[in-house]
């Protein structure tokens, strides 16, 4: 079925609808993303809650959709969450014909299944280079030509995609550290990555005080959806963490939310780190990692308190990718460490609470 | 930080053969640009004078001798630098490095290797040793072992089960290796292997699984990144240089991209690699188990590969590293803002498909698979994998409109069953069978090719079917099909329409492609190069052209081939330099990913595209400049006429002058006009005719019907019964095409004149003369600067033959003709009116260079004549392959077999003449004995003062019973052994066998002659011979002009040879 990719400049991209047909009820941000792999896991990533995903790579389908599967512990081991989270993908080409021994069934079935929508055959280049030129931020797929007014509503996403309630998994280690993970919409490639360094994960809703939880041995504020600034609970009870001296770590959102809670401030960048190659350097040691990424905010290191050093910039931009209390178990990082998708070589940041 | 380094030395990788080709001297050339910039002085050491990267400004010194172990060890000496790069030039750099290390001639010389230490080289070098480096990171190889003997390697595949894979070690384009589904064929296999090695691995065979590589790069702090990654289409058991590739990886998911991406990492840092590193994976396709398949610690094939697919230039940035310089500190040269420390995103597909040329040799099977035959290879770059490899297709520039073609039909049952095996014609068979009905399961079954590569294909046929069902042109389909890579002449073949109409009917509907740049960011930063392809999935164009009015576009080469080779490559390039010198804006148009002249920054624009009229003549619709033909070889000078007839612009010589040099008829005609001699000739249409004009003319004769190009199937013919068996095999495909018969004059001296001229007139001129006699394709000749033999009346006669041609034809450029000298007469056999194989080596033996002359006249400069006069000697010789390309018959015939060349300079001819052949490969003799088995009474005669001279040199002679008994008449002693196999008695394949040979001399009956028919159903005992010299790598002379050479250069110890430096051989005086 044919389909149009309606921009906010006005212009309207033709193309084929794949999966599923929704009628648009609102215009959303457009972001892009230039992996080349890894769309099952960006899709379900909460942090794109919201946004058409357009991706840079041609061909969108290859692997097909893998089953459903969680370990024993209830965390989904091949996406990022139970459901999909991009309110549309644009793709150059859509294969249907998957080919992969782990995958049940099609990109565009799976969509379907979820009720999102997908447009193919749009120069995704050229989105990215609308994006990048910011000449176009919004837009929604149709099925049809003629243009609609669609308002443009907003969310606060970060506490539809927290966890509504406390959820614990254990390890199976004895004597293992609990750490109370802020849930803002937290992909389980963190929930794994932490699982797997021995520790008993307690994930709490975003608004959640985490010392309503006994024995508390660190925190972790995960990732998620738009603007931080949104979230002022949370960076209340990071504060409180602060102040009880309890061992804290944040990631992408996480690492945002810190940096409010110590006085700095956060803005909106151009058009954002979406991807899976941004250099980054740790600065203590010069040695330089690539990592997975997807934020549309930064931190302004400018605004740093003295106590805080710049851990990680970005080598590209010299963007802040970290940072760290000179002296206190309190650190962030702006990156995924976890991957997923993308590489995970700095996934010994998740030894954190075992160093400090 | 500052290197502290003064000068390094620096490898090539020698002539271009199977294994070793043009991407070598695209990674010289960046390591030497990265030497410059950090104004460290580079020596270089490469015969092969047809490269860039051995070209006046690129080294500072530049050596054409072997690089083998003894000659680099007499340079080390001379020049003493302070560290040497060993990466770049492929095995043959990295054995000769290893050679010197272990005879510590570094050490001694206070040579530091730079990049990656020698451990790790030797780790990744030696199985048992990596096998336990791997086992120590937790990751597996194949398991097998290491077999010493038959019976060791019997009871090890047992253990193993069949099929087993056999490799020997040590090895380039994976020579020797084989896999083995039986206890009889592994018999077999190794009682030939273990003959000339001591050892051979047995493994598990991982034939089926999917292959997969990995660029990696590495500073000495420790940084390190993936650059690209690339799946072989063609599972595990084909190499991967016969393999179609693609990139990125396309069925690989997130998890298992990564999961081996760790792997790559976890391995390049336990070997603590500095620099570049290629690593292949096998992975099972159930199972997602993976081996890891071999780690190359060197820039490789691959490596200029993924540097040409993803537009990191992974050669430059490994020579910084190695210099000590950190990824971090390094920029993205395409960006030129952004960190060289990322690993790019691209947003377009690439796809490799290798160039084989197998009909080149006869006995050669058109089987693939784990030993490499290919010669060559292209790249086409899309947005979907339908649209690339339909590109790829037709940039073999070898007559395929795409995968499909609606001439070339398979009925279901012999789809089925040529399926079951690979051969080079497998991706085409893929599509036939698909429109015969296959389906996509039955192909993957047989083939064990990833269903996503044939539904792709599956794809493609569906369009193709309905094209050929409408009929009629409509812009959906129309449209449609170009996305799916179709091109204006396939589209044409299924709809019965012209392809100019296709184009016209695209033109009017507005149908073009859209241009897209290659920015290693998928645009996410703004990039500021200008490498390019064309697509149609796309609705923007990234680039506008310019209006410079100085503005001009070379073609290049295309693939590499036997006959087109990197020496084309040196032309383009020389091309591009000199106009971007004259302030022209310049364009380059290639598609092959082997070459200089595709690194971006090369030219001003580059357009990594088909060399086809249809998008030639779509970049001039985008650029409207002029063009260049006459610099690329034979595929853009055949564009010439397509492209004038469409009113394409070109510069340099005319194409209906071009057309006159080309077409028989009209530049015989104009010989005589200008009396010129050419050897008798005639055009048959029919049997009788074609026997009555070799009659006439009196043989021998050469024969080539005229429907098969750049000499393919020419022969020559010596008497009525062989023409008569010979057109008996010929006439199924002979048809309606015509037979050209010509007078072959037999014993005559080949010459090969290069010159340039300005309208018309001579500006540049230089005679070479060839070792072999007529009737050896000229790329197979040894060609000797200045001539050596000839008398300078008939110098005299060939230099005012040229200038009349010139004339004649008002040659604009470069000009290539050829001379037989017989009895005192020179006689013109072919000229073209491009550069030659041979402009190169003219330039750099005269320190002239021919194109940059030829590039001022194309753009319309005034070149006035001079002659360089030299006292020095240039020697050009072949590099043939036959090793790797199992059955072949080493014999030199009318069609060019080589598939590389060396040269070397010397005072003296027996000096070159050493160096040269040194170069090849051919050790110099150390076991003093020598077999000779001459055929026919007049060789005899002609081999009498070699075989006297090698006595006299102390070689003891062995010979067949024939040739040994004519020398004992003669008083030359010499040893009697049988041919091959006769009990008891000494034969020749015992003396192989025994490696007591250092080289062999086996002249056939009849060197030239060659009955296709008789060569097909029998073998003789001396294509037996020859191949198993081969087979044993023992060398082996079958024309006695060139043994004569090498026997005559014997009288020169390698150690008292001089060794001296390209500039160190100048100019006495010029003549203007």
């Amino acid at each position: 079925m044919k389909g149009y990719l309606h921009l906010s400049n006005g212009e309207i991209r033709e193309g084929t609808i794949f999966g599923a047909v929704e009628i648009p009820e609102k215009e959303v941000e457009l972001v892009f993303s230039t992996c080349m792999t890894g769309y099952v896991e960006s899709m379900t990533d909460p942090s794109f809650a919201g946004q058409i995903l357009s991706m840079t790579y041609p061909l969108i389908g290859n692997y097909g959709v893998p089953k459903e599967e969680k370990d024993d512990c209830g965390l989904y081991q091949n996406r990022e969450s139970s459901r999909i989270w991009v309110s549309g993908l644009i793709v150059s080409s859509y294969i249907d014909t998957y080919s992969h021994q782990d995958a049940v069934m099609s990109l565009s079935d799976w969509m379907k299944h979820e009720n999102v929508n997908g447009i193919s055959g749009i120069d995704t280049r050229d989105i990215a280079g609308l994006i990048r030129e910011q000449r176009v931020t919004h837009g929604y797929i149709s099925k049809n030509k003629e243009k609609q007014r669609l308002p443009r509503k907003s969310v606060h996403w970060v506490s539809k995609t927290s966890s509504d309630s406390v959820v614990e998994y254990s390890s199976l280690k004895p004597k293992s550290l609990k750490i109370v993970l802020i849930d803002c919409g937290v992909k389980h490639g963190i929930l794994r990555a932490l699982h797997s360094k021995g520790y008993t994960v307690v994930v709490v809703p975003w608004d959640f005080d985490p010392f309503n939880i006994s024995d508390v041995d660190g925190v972790v504020c995960s990732n998620g959806p738009s603007d931080p600034k949104e979230c002022g609970k949370t960076i209340d009870h990071i504060r409180g963490v602060i102040a009880r001296q309890v061992p804290f770590f944040g990631i992408c959102l996480g690492h945002q939310l810190l940096s409010l809670a110590i006085g700095a401030d956060t803005y909106k960048m151009p058009y954002g780190h979406r991807g899976i190659n941004q250099p980054c350097i740790d600065l203590r040691t010069g040695r330089g990692y690539l990592t997975s990424q997807n934020h549309g905010y930064a931190v302004d290191a400018r605004t740093l308190p003295k106590q805080y050093d710049q851990w990680f910039v970005n080598a590209n931009d010299g963007t802040n990718e970290g940072i760290r209390h000179t002296s206190k178990p309190i650190a962030s990082v702006q990156f995924h460490p976890e991957g997923s998708p993308g590489p995970f070589e700095s996934s010994t940041l998740f030894d954190f609470f075992h160093t400090v | 930080m500052k290197s502290a380094l003064k000068s390094v030395i620096i490898l090539g990788s020698g002539a271009l053969k199977i294994g070793e080709a043009g991407e070598f001297d695209y990674s010289g050339s960046q390591a030497l640009k990265a030497l410059k910039e950090e104004g460290i002085r580079s020596i270089l050491v490469n015969p092969n004078i047809a490269t860039i990267q051995t070209s006046e400004g690129r080294a500072d010194r530049v050596y054409f001798v072997p690089v083998t172990r003894e000659f680099v060890r007499r340079i080390i000496e001379k020049e003493r630098p302070d560290g040497i790069f060993l990466s770049f030039g492929g095995q043959s750099a990295l054995n000769c490095g290893m050679d010197l290390y272990r005879h510590g001639d570094l050490e001694k010389n206070k040579v530091t290797i730079l990049g990656t230490p020698m451990e790790a080289i030797l780790a990744t070098e030696d199985r048992k040793i990596f096998q336990k480096h791997l086992a120590s990171l937790h990751l597996l190889s194949a398991k097998g072992g290491i077999v010493k003997t038959v019976h060791e390697g019997m009871i090890c595949a047992k253990a193993l089960g069949y099929p087993v894979m056999m490799r020997t070690g040590f090895a380039l384009g994976g020579a020797g290796s084989a896999i083995l589904r039986s206890e009889g064929e592994l018999k077999i296999r190794l009682e030939e292997t273990l003959s000339v090695s001591s050892q051979v691995i047995l493994e598990e065979c991982l034939y089926g699984w999917k292959e997969i590589e990995y660029e990696i790069v590495r500073d000495f702090k420790g940084t390190s990144m993936t650059v690209c990654n690339m799946e072989n289409v063609d599972p595990v058991g084909i190499h991967t240089g016969e393999s179609i590739v693609v990139a990125p990886s396309q069925t690989l998911s997130n998890d298992e991209y990564f999961r081996l991406r760790e792997y790559s990492l976890r391995v390049i840092e336990s070997l603590k690699i500095v620099g570049e590193c290629n690593i292949q994976y096998a992975l099972h396709p159930k199972s997602g188990d993976v081996r890891i398949i071999e780690v190359n610690a060197r820039l490789s094939r691959s490596s200029a590969l993924a540097s040409k697919a993803t537009g990191y230039p992974l050669a430059y940035v490994a020579a910084k590293l190695s210099l000590g310089k950190t990824l971090l500190e390094l920029k993205n040269t395409v960006t030129q803002k952004t960190s060289a420390f990322f690993e790019p995103s691209l947003d377009y597909i690439v796809v490799k498909i290798p160039r084989w040329d197998l009909d080149k040799y006869e006995k050669v099977l058109g089987e693939i698979g784990s030993e490499m035959k290919s010669v060559g290879e292209v790249m086409a770059i899309g947005r979907s994998f339908e649209e690339a490899i339909q590109k790829a297709a037709r940039m073999l520039n070898d007559g395929y409109e795409g995968v499909i073609d609606p001439r070339f039909t398979l009925s279901k049952k012999r789809a089925l069953a040529q399926l079951k095996t690979a051969d080079t014609m497998r991706l085409f068979t893929i599509a036939k069978s698909l429109m015969a009905r296959v389906s996509v399961d039955e192909i993957a079954a047989k083939t064990e090719i990833d269903r996503f590569f044939i539904h792709a294909i599956n794809r493609i046929v569906g369009v193709a079917k309905k094209l050929k069902q409408k009929k009629t042109l409509e812009v959906d389909l129309i449209r449609n099909a170009k996305r799916f890579g179709f091109s204006d002449s396939q589209i044409a073949r299924f709809t019965s329409k012209k392809e100019h109409a296709v184009r016209k009917f695209r033109l009017d509907h507005a149908i073009t492609p859209y241009v897209k740049r290659i920015d290693t960011v998928a645009n996410e930063f703004l990039g500021k190069t200008n490498y390019f392809y064309c697509t149609y999935n796309a609705s923007v164009s990234d680039h506008v052209a310019s209006n410079n009015k100085k503005k001009i576009a070379v073609i290049g080469c295309g693939p590499y081939a036997v006959g087109t080779s990197v020496e084309f490559d040196w032309c383009a390039v020389n091309t591009v330099e000199q106009a971007k010198k004259r302030g022209y804006e310049t364009i380059m148009i290639n598609s092959n990913p082997e070459t200089v002249s595709t690194d971006y920054d090369t030219s001003d624009y580059l357009y990594f595209e088909e060399l086809t009229f249809e998008r030639i003549a779509d970049i001039y619709d985008i650029e409207q400049c002029p063009f260049i033909v006459s610099v690329g070889g034979q595929i853009p000078n055949n564009l010439s006429f397509s492209m004038e007839n469409h009113d394409i612009p070109i510069v340099g010589t005319a194409s209906k002058n071009i057309f006159r040099a080309e077409s028989r008829k009209d530049f015989s005609k104009l010989l005589d006009e200008c009396d010129i001699a050419q050897p008798a000739w005639s055009e048959a249409k029919t049997v009788s005719q074609a026997l009555r004009i070799a009659q006439s003319i009196g043989y021998s004769v050469l024969v080539r019907p005229s429907f098969v190009l750049s000499g393919k199937g020419m022969i020559v013919l010596s008497s009525e019964s062989e023409f008569l068996a010979y057109l008996d095999t010929i006439k199924d495909s002979l048809g309606s095409q015509k037979l050209v018969v010509s007078k072959f004059i037999e014993g005559a001296i080949e010459c090969d004149v290069d010159a340039v001229a300005c309208h018309g007139k001579i500006v540049r001129y230089a005679l070479s003369e060839h070792v072999e006699p007529a009737g050896i394709h000229s790329g197979d000749s040894t060609l000797v600067y200045p001539s050596y033999s000839l008398s300078e009346e008939i110098k005299t006669k060939i230099l005012s033959a040229t200038k009349k041609i010139l004339s004649k034809l008002e040659v604009q450029g470069p000009c290539n003709i050829q001379f037989l000298v017989h009895d005192d007469i020179s006689y013109v056999i072919e000229c073209n009116l491009r550069a030659s194989r041979s402009v190169p080596f003219v330039s750099k033996v005269l320190h002239d260079n021919y194109i940059t002359a030829a590039t001022d006249i194309f753009l319309g400069m005034p070149v006035s004549f001079h002659e360089h006069k030299i006292s020095h000697v240039g020697i050009k010789i072949p590099q043939f392959s036959f090793l790797k390309l199992k059955g072949a018959d080493p014999v030199l015939r009318v069609e060019m077999r080589s598939t590389g060349e060396a040269a070397s300079f010397g005072q003296t001819l027996r000096e070159a003449y050493l160096s040269a052949i040194l170069s090849t490969g051919i050790t110099y003799p150390e076991k003093k004995s020598v077999f000779v088995s001459i055929g026919g009474f007049d060789a005899k005669i002609r081999s009498l003062k070699q075989c006297r001279a090698l006595v006299s040199l102390g070689f003891t002679l062995y010979a067949t019973s024939g040739t040994s008994l004519f020398l004992a008449t003669h008083g030359i002693p010499s040893e009697k052994v049988e041919k091959i196999f006769e009990g008891g008695k000494q034969t020749f394949a015992n003396l192989v066998l025994n490696k007591m040979l250092d080289f062999a001399i086996v002249i056939p009956e009849k060197s030239h002659a060659v009955d296709k028919k008789q060569y097909a159903m029998g073998i003789s005992d001396g294509y037996t011979m020859r191949r198993m010299a081969v087979d044993a790598k023992i060398p082996i002379f079958t024309s006695l002009s060139t043994s004569n050479m090498f026997i005559d250069a014997l009288h020169i110890a390698p150690d008292v040879l001089p060794i001296r430096a390209w500039d160190e051989y100048s100019i006495v005086n010029t003549v203007s």
